[in-house]
């Protein structure tokens, strides 16, 4: 224990508590998400409600302002079994036209031990977190035409978000060779998981 | 300005209408004309809940109607609220308490807007509207003792002047002014559609129209 304390005080690395305590600060309440996967509304409607690749929200072509109206609405997304997304309450199953994916991952923190059993956590746009590993897997798409990496990662149940081009960028600096290829790709650790991220030289 | 929506109707409300804590600025409205000469001093103050639920189809308005049994206003339609208790720190610790307890409004998962122009009512309460934005996964839970039936109404309807019918009605031999906004079988009346009258301008009157 004591040999792990004094590791996980290396500069710019803090415990995971510390770090989520630090990102989160008060008045947290991501622990009350709704009970979505509930719920089976019988009706089911579109009223061009969109999130675009941006993050924004918008409601027949009219943004959605106010931060805390989306954070709302985000508690309330699910994607399901016909890969639709949908806005789900007791009453209600609305789709949501989702032009990439339906958060962005707008920061990335380490936390813990440096290595394999470090913690990587991002937050999103509406400020979630998630730690990724075992139950939240980071993976890179690649575009075969333009070969632009498309970074995500698990927020919960089914969903998604795009790692930004700011966190993915913090991410390659955290990179390291992929022990099972012999360093032919590069990848992140967290939680005991090994994510790759890209081939370990531009083509 | 007339309605175009929850985001707009609520950056209109967090802007015009008294922050939820500290003084309130917003002039007195209501009935105080009606309030009997030897009530005037004695006027008590109480807080109802507008309470917002952000329906993502159509955003509503809680409303309640008070059981047959009641001693005042009995089967009226109403928001959920009451006096102030010596134990509520203000009057929207009030509004959270009495709408917790009448429709199982979840106070901690309830933000608090802001505070509308008290409305003196007839009946000698100082009443002090708390605009509130409820989760949108929010169930009414009626407690049977006070509260006959929790329903919804669109918040567009309310805040359309449009619906909001100007009667006239002699009581007690005077004549009196009321609103009435009849929506889907429920009469929408008297000190509740004042309230909702008196947001509305409070929200969309002035400043360019």
């Amino acid at each position: 224990m004591a040999e792990r304390d004094v590791k996980s005080t290396a500069p710019g690395l803090g415990s995971v508590e510390d770090t989520l305590k630090a990102i989160i600060g008060e008045g947290d309440d991501r622990g009350r998400l709704p009970p979505v996967h509930l719920w089976n509304p019988s009706y089911c409607g579109d009223i061009d409600m969109e999130i675009r690749a941006d993050g924004s929200w918008w409601h027949e072509g009219v943004r959605i302002g106010r931060e805390k109206l989306v954070r709302l609405f985000s508690t309330i997304l699910r994607k399901d079994p016909d890969g639709q997304i949908y806005l789900v309450t007791p009453y209600e199953k609305i789709i949501v036209h989702v032009e990439d994916a339906p958060f962005l991952a707008v920061r990335v923190d380490r936390a813990g031990t440096p290595g394999p059993e470090q913690t990587l956590a991002f937050t999103t746009n509406v400020g979630d977190i998630t730690l990724a590993g075992p139950d939240a897997a980071l993976r890179v798409e690649t575009d075969p035409e333009t070969l632009e990496p498309a970074p995500y990662v698990r927020v919960r149940a089914a969903l998604d978000a795009k790692i930004t081009r700011p966190a993915f960028y913090e991410l390659a600096e955290m990179a390291v060779p992929n022990p099972e290829d012999g360093g032919r790709t590069l990848g992140v650790w967290s939680q005991g998981v090994f994510f790759p991220i890209g081939p370990a030289e531009a083509p | 300005m007339s309605w175009t929506g929850l985001d707009d109707f609520l950056d209109r409300a967090a802007t015009r209408l008294d922050p939820p804590k500290g003084p309130s600025h917003l002039a007195e409205g209501g009935d105080l004309e009606h309030v009997p000469a030897d009530l005037i001093a004695a006027i008590r103050p109480a807080a109802v809940l507008i309470g917002i639920v952000p329906r993502v189809e159509e955003p509503s308005v809680v409303l309640t109607t008070r059981p047959a049994t009641m001693k005042s206003h009995a089967g009226q339609v109403a928001f959920p609220g009451g006096k102030i208790d010596p134990g509520d720190a203000d009057e929207v610790a009030a509004a959270l308490r009495e709408a917790e307890e009448e429709v199982g409004a979840p106070v901690d998962r309830t933000d608090v807007i802001g505070r509308g122009a008290p409305y003196i009512s007839g009946s000698a309460y100082r009443i002090t509207p708390v605009v509130g934005l409820l989760p949108p996964d929010f169930i009414a839970k009626p407690d049977p003792l006070e509260v006959d039936e929790a329903f919804e109404t669109p918040l567009s309807f309310l805040m359309d002047p449009a619906n909001h019918q100007a009667r006239e009605g002699v009581w007690k031999g005077r004549t009196r002014r009321y609103y009435e906004m009849p929506h889907n079988g429920y009469r929408i009346w008297g000190v509740t559609a004042g309230i909702i009258r008196a947001l509305h301008d409070q929200l969309y009157r002035g400043e360019g129209g």
